[in-house]
């Protein structure tokens, strides 16, 4: 089942999961949380990280009982073959709509800060080609073009750290004002930003390593990316006025360094979103090819690139539908719930279940 | 093979240019500077200035292109609205995005500055590093003045703002920077103060002017502005003083020092008793370069200068405080340090007037640590 040019490395693992994870949510992150957690926004960031690792050793737990099999093998062998392809295809679809619910959300942040008379259609389309063709070939293409691009957030990180030249930090003060149950509702917001981390279901029996040291990987991807949020959240928080200003912000990341100019280029906040693009690129080709792996699998087939033009084409005519912030909104928080059942609950209940399976090691992968 | 793939590319590269997109230069009418005024009849008045390039015969018979200034200005109810109005009085598409300057004039700062600002924040394409300023009087007036060097009046200004940014005389802000700050309860802005000079022939910087939130309030003198952003904690490259030191010399000019500040170290502390009531404790402690003593040899009396000049900055730090506290300018950022150390005693503090009761004890203390290649 597993091909040798299928599998990948554990170091492959960690930039995948950190790529995955890092998406459109980064640019609204602060402004999110910062609305209902002000000032304490860096601390329900942790949370949510804290929240994320939790559901992550969940996850962990049932791909180690199947470790050669992905979510939608795991799924028909736990529940049956009826129901457990009515479910890989709700969880296809799921993907799909996520990946919808991203491509939309990027569009309109270009939209408004970019290309404001370009049609949208065709800011999805080009973004749509790019992911199709990245995961149009196996996974270990994917794997290395995720790694490739990784370095780049060091320049999101430099132009924020940039910035704070102009930053008060008396804004974070005084810690905790806000209560704790305000910062723990702020965490859910965060929690969203941070989703993409359910690609381990179906990452895990191809790589190559035991597994503690798949778990290792991805808690130090994850971890990577909680601190790497916190310190946006912080830095925004610093720089602007938490209770008004942050709150009329919605993008302050983008804000907060459109206001620089260097000797030769100005608007950077233009170089900073060309950035932001290539990790919303690779989210979106992780859903992308979820759902289009979830199809092979449907269907039984050997390869998921013939599905690939169906999935796009679905994620095109989806991401095209809201037109407008508020839609975008209400189709954001109409996800929440499917969110929370696909990537808690129903991976929980299979890893409940499995304890009932005659327990045989299902043809460990050893390296 | 390879001829079909090279064509594959290049349709794509067609494509993804961006048509929709493009501002070409050739259609755009730069805006250099725009300005905030009030007219008499308490209407809001709108003015830009556009770079005007036009050709300068010489007498070797060649010609060469200079820039000066063209100036437009309408009343309008907002901004846009005006910006509108004025697009159809010139050729081109007028643009703001490479917008340098700011200029309120003192009647419409009086008003509140924020609203105005809004399009500026709301735009994509606005700059928002352009500089800000208030203006003694109408501040489209000053874009008239025909200034001899450099006669392109919005550079000339941003020359002038960038120079004495450098000379610690205006504090360096930029319309990013004052948002937060005029958005904060607890911290007000202070803007660089311009005014014409020599019958309006030149532009000169007067100071800074103070705000009261959003509203102007109140302003301080170039000497006392310098000594503002140190006690604020602002030093920029330079900060010359010119002091009074000597008592009736014959020659007038054997009475003074000059000096330059080399660095700063300032101590805020801010405390707060039963009642409420708050103290501030401002400690500004200067290292200063001895740059012009007529009278000669320094190191002779180098303490008594150090106590003199001493003396006389903590008067005038005093000064500083009280005029600051006259406009309800919270410059300093008090209330801010209350939300953030004493936020018990800020629920309770008046939002608007605090600053007014604050308490202050400030000590400026003044070390010469050099005297120049002479005595």
């Amino acid at each position: 089942m597993i091909t040798k040019e299928s599998s990948i490395s554990k170091t492959q693992l960690f930039f995948m999961i950190i790529q995955s994870q890092i998406g459109v949510g980064i640019l609204s992150l602060p402004h999110d949380v910062s609305l209902i957690s002000k000032n304490d926004g860096w601390i329900s960031t942790l949370i949510a990280g804290l929240i994320v690792q939790t559901i992550i050793l969940v996850l962990w737990g049932l791909c180690r009982r199947f470790p050669s099999l992905t979510i939608y093998e795991i799924i028909p062998h736990v529940l049956g073959k009826r129901l457990g392809k009515a479910i890989n295809l709700c969880y296809i679809l799921y993907f799909v709509v996520t990946g919808s619910l991203v491509l939309s959300r990027f569009s309109q942040i270009i939209d408004i800060w970019i290309l404001q008379r370009t049609p949208n259609w065709i800011l999805i389309l080009l973004m749509l080609g790019v992911c199709v063709y990245l995961v149009k070939d196996n996974l270990r293409s994917m794997a290395r073009f995720y790694v490739l691009v990784t370095p780049m957030l060091i320049i999101l990180f430099g132009l924020i750290t940039y910035s704070l030249k102009d930053a008060n930090f008396l804004y974070l003060l005084p810690i905790g004002q806000s209560g704790i149950s305000n910062m723990i509702k702020g965490s859910k917001e965060a929690t969203f930003s941070m989703l993409g981390f359910e690609f381990m279901l179906f990452l895990y029996p191809f790589v190559k390593a035991s597994n503690t040291r798949k778990l290792i990987a991805i808690s130090s991807a994850h971890l990577f990316v909680t601190l790497f949020y916190t310190y946006l959240v912080f830095a925004s928080l610093v720089f602007f006025e938490t209770r008004e200003d942050l709150y009329l912000t919605p993008q302050p990341l983008l804000y907060m360094i459109k206001a620089y100019s260097f000797q030769i280029i100005e608007r950077i906040d233009l170089f900073f979103l060309s950035i932001w693009i290539i990790s919303v690129a690779t989210s979106i080709a992780t859903w992308l090819f979820l759902s289009s792996q979830g199809l092979k699998y449907l269907f039984e087939r050997a390869n998921h690139a013939a599905f690939l033009p169906y999935t796009a084409g679905i994620i095109f005519i989806i991401a095209l539908l809201p037109d407008h912030e508020t839609d975008l909104e209400k189709f954001n928080k109409l996800m929440e719930p499917a969110h929370f059942s696909f990537i808690v609950v129903i991976p929980l209940c299979l890893f409940l279940l499995s304890f009932f399976l005659p327990n045989k090691k299902h043809g460990d992968y050893n390296v | 093979m390879k001829i079909k793939r090279l064509f594959m590319i290049s349709i794509c590269l067609l494509l993804i240019t961006g048509c929709w997109d493009q501002n070409l230069m050739k259609d755009a009418t730069l805006i250099q500077t725009i300005t905030f005024d009030q007219t008499d009849e308490g209407e809001f008045s709108l003015g830009f200035a556009i770079p005007n390039i036009y050709r300068n015969p010489t007498d070797s018979g060649q010609e060469t292109e200079a820039i000066n200034s063209e100036n437009l200005s309408t009343v309008a109810n907002t901004p846009r609205e005006g910006r509108m109005k004025l697009n159809t009085e010139i050729p081109g598409n007028l643009d703001s995005s490479k917008n340098k300057l700011v200029l309120f004039g003192e009647q419409f700062a009086k008003g509140d500055i924020y609203p105005s600002l809004d399009v500026i924040w709301r735009d994509p394409r606005s700059s928002l590093s352009a500089k800000l300023a208030v203006v003694k009087g109408k501040a489209f007036d000053t874009l008239s003045i025909q200034p001899r060097v450099e006669s392109n009046i919005s550079q000339n200004i941003l020359y002038l703002i960038r120079s004495t940014e450098t000379n610690t005389i205006i504090p360096e802000e930029s319309i990013q920077t004052v948002a937060s700050e005029l958005l904060d309860p607890g911290e007000d802005i202070v803007l660089p103060l311009l005014k014409m000079g020599r019958n309006g022939t030149t532009i000169d910087v007067a100071g800074v002017a103070l705000f009261d939130e959003r509203k102007l309030s109140g302003t301080l003198s170039q000497e006392e502005s310098t000594l503002f952003l140190l006690l604020n904690n602002k030093k920029s490259k330079y900060a010359r003083f010119t002091k009074y030191v000597n008592g009736n010399k014959e020659l007038n000019m054997n009475n003074f020092i000059s000096l330059n500040v080399d660095h700063i170290k300032r101590k805020l502390n801010v405390s707060v008793n039963d009642r409420g009531e708050v103290f501030v404790n401002l400690n500004l402690h200067l290292k200063v370069i001895v740059e012009e003593y007529p009278i000669g040899n320094v190191p002779n009396k180098v303490d008594q200068l150090n106590n003199k000049l001493s003396n006389t900055f903590t008067n005038n730090a005093e000064e500083v405080i009280k005029k600051l506290q006259e406009a309800n300018c919270d410059a300093f950022g008090i209330g801010r340090r209350l939300i953030a150390f004493h936020h018990d005693t800020w629920k309770e503090q008046d939002k608007t007037n605090y600053f007014k009761d604050v308490k202050f004890k400030s000590k400026v203390d003044v070390e010469i640590i050099q005297h120049g290649i002479v005595k």
